[in-house]
């Protein structure tokens, strides 16, 4: 029996990373929210929504915990930045997935990372990772 | 070029003819006020101006102070206390401010407290505005107001601009005469008076001339005569043509000039024929406008592309992806999803060229089975205008289509004797209110059962409706054929304009029957 390489042994903890972490998705267009959700899902995370709106997303963050969240930043023509606010004040990391250019995010709610749709499940859980 | 309603031309040709050759001032503002009511189909219009014989009064902003000339519908006593200047918070006051837009809408709902008193106490919930006059120069605001948010158009805002237009050409005369609130008809002007009307339209960018039936120029302004020496680049209608063409009935056309000089302008042009009081044509009413600043706008990229484009990537590969999980071939695979996305492109289409103009739900249903070639006699589709924006069309549109996928397939549109019947309504007695939509098919010869396993149209329907549009949904597989209802609330325009510049999430427009 060959031993794990390092690679893979790296691979593994990765995994591990995500396991059991609830993460908040708020994300307007259904089918990439499950999209994501399955990714997260996949990398053993719990998922916390995915939820269509920003009053859901603050709803649920007043009553419960996350540890980190994924932020479309066009919600039907409402922005998702007073809910990056309300992350920020309680020190949960956000990493946004969007179609919009980074330049259009205000300054203070940059986020971790930004991630451009379509979305790429490396790029995606690769960034999550970087907030654990 | 958005054109106004048929209806409304011949509403436009009689007020351009009282426009041009009323001899009355006020008069002629109650005409314009009533063409605007008329032409909306809605009682309550009213234009805000100066009168020509008003002392002290520039007509350059900051200056300006435009009071009520001229109304229909109105309570005259709430207007007397509107005062537009250009500096309040009343629709008018911003329509001036903002410069540029020829015609907008404002509605209760966003503009929340400082909706103003006189439209609240008037019943007005929602209002249409257009600038009398252009750039540095307004003769004044026609404003039109409605009882229900969503009932004014791309069309109305047409008709209001070009109702506007005859309007600045009528205030333009009578200011050419200070001190009198009457004067001749423009054709009975003296010859030697033109160069004075001439001057004057230095200031207003509008070109306008009346010509007599042979085509002669009875009068004009400098703006038309500079116009219409340029030269032709590039046309819809050159104005030559416009000019020789029109004998009895408007025209329209925009042109791209190379004036004398060498600067470059698009011009809208709008010809009215004019009519005597015997209906006998005498002549035709030319105005053209500059119009490369919104033409400019108009070819400009949308702001909001790149981002719709980004999603509609991402929902093209869901789709794809969910498409490849249950296929059963790869012949089965390549068909549905060419068919899925032939459907997302068609509701795409429309969209991208003007995102603001929403998508009627009717064309939405139709071009659907256009796109099958379903027969008439096998489907029946009936309900009220209703105008969807860009999501809730494009959601619906998928559904609609996965729904005739399946009626083609196994349903409705695969026996002889089935058909299918869809029905929208408004209710809008509910709060708010919403949109019930059916589908159901009839004489199906095999007794539907509910399938074993939930395909892509299912899950468009129980999951992606209620998650994008909060709808409720149900599907149930009845004796005879499915029958599928959504019902979804009339959701108003998002609360933030910050990325959506669109006008309307939804707009009940008329109760007249869908193709």
């Amino acid at each position: 029996m060959t031993p794990p390489d390092d690679q893979h042994l790296a691979d593994e903890s990765k995994r591990l990373l995500l396991l059991g972490r609830r993460v908040l998705v708020v994300e307007d267009e259904y089918f990439i929210a499950d999209e994501i959700r399955r990714f997260l899902i996949d990398h053993g995370a719990n998922v916390v929504g995915p939820f269509p709106n920003m009053a859901m997303g603050l709803d649920l963050l007043a009553a419960r915990e996350v540890d980190c969240a994924v932020l479309d930043i066009d919600l039907h023509g409402e922005s998702v930045f007073p809910l990056a606010h309300a992350l920020r004040a309680k020190s949960v990391p956000w990493v946004y997935v969007t179609g919009y250019h980074a330049r259009d995010i205000p300054s203070g709610l940059e986020g971790t990372a930004y991630i451009a749709k379509p979305i790429n499940e490396t790029a995606l859980i690769g960034a999550l990772h970087g907030l654990i | 070029m958005q054109s106004a309603k048929s209806w409304a031309l011949p509403l436009l040709a009689e007020f351009g003819q009282a426009a041009l050759r009323g001899a009355d001032f006020a008069e002629v503002m109650r005409l314009g006020a009533r063409c605007a009511a008329d032409g909306l189909r809605i009682g309550k219009a009213v234009i805000f101006g100066s009168a020509p014989n008003a002392e002290a009064v520039s007509d350059r902003i900051p200056d300006i102070t435009f009071f009520a000339q001229a109304s229909v519908g109105w309570d005259v006593e709430l207007l007397r206390q509107v005062v537009v200047d250009g500096r309040g918070q009343l629709p008018a006051d911003r329509l001036i401010r903002d410069g540029s837009p020829m015609c907008l809408i404002f509605n209760r709902e966003t503009e929340g407290d400082s909706w103003p008193d006189f439209l609240e106490s008037g019943g007005v919930s929602e209002v249409i505005c257009a600038s009398i006059g252009a750039g540095d120069t307004r003769y004044g605001v026609l404003e039109v107001g409605a009882e229900a948010i969503g009932h004014f158009t791309a069309d109305d805002q047409a008709f209001m601009s070009a109702l506007a237009n005859l309007l600045a050409a009528a205030f333009l005369r009578f200011r050419e005469n200070p001190g009198r609130e009457r004067i001749g008809a423009a054709r009975d002007i003296p010859s030697d008076e033109v160069p004075a009307i001439a001057r004057s339209a230095v200031e207003i960018p509008i070109g306008i001339a009346v010509l007599d039936d042979e085509g002669t120029i009875l009068q004009s302004n400098a703006f038309y005569n500079e116009y219409i020496s340029g030269h032709v680049v590039a046309e819809n209608h050159a104005p030559a043509k416009i000019l020789s063409e029109i004998k009895d009935e408007r025209a329209t056309g925009e042109t791209l000039l190379r004036l004398v000089g060498g600067k470059e302008i698009w011009v809208r042009l709008d010809v009215f024929p004019l009519f005597d009081h015997d209906r006998r044509q005498f002549g035709s009413c030319t105005i053209i406008t500059d119009v490369t600043r919104t033409r400019f706008k108009r070819l400009a990229p949308n702001p909001d592309l790149p981002h719709r484009i980004r999603n509609i990537l991402s929902v093209i590969r869901v789709i794809a992806r969910r498409t490849a999980e249950r296929s059963e071939s790869v012949e089965d695979y390549a068909a549905q999803l060419e068919s899925r996305i032939s459907a997302l492109a068609r509701v795409q289409t429309g969209m991208i060229a003007d995102p603001n103009a929403g998508v009627d739900f009717g064309m939405l249903v139709s071009e659907e089975m256009l796109a099958h070639s379903v027969k008439g006699d096998k489907v029946t589709a009936r309900g009220p205008r209703v105008k969807l924006w860009s999501k809730a069309a494009e959601t619906l549109a998928l559904a609609i289509h996965e729904l005739t996928e399946n009626a083609i397939k196994y349903g409705a549109l695969s026996a002889k004797s089935g058909r299918i019947d869809i029905s929208w309504r408004v209710d809008s007695e509910a709060n708010p209110s919403r949109l019930e939509l059916e589908w159901c098919e009839f004489g199906v010869p095999v007794v539907a059962s509910a399938p074993r396993r939930r395909g892509f149209g299912h899950e468009l329907i129980e999951r992606t409706l209620p998650y994008e549009l909060a709808a409720t949904t149900s599907i149930d597989f009845l004796p005879g054929g499915i029958r599928c209802a959504v019902t979804l609330p009339l959701a108003r325009r998002p609360p933030s304009a910050e990325f959506h510049r669109g006008p309307l999430l939804w707009t009940e427009s008329s109760l007249a029957d869908a193709p």
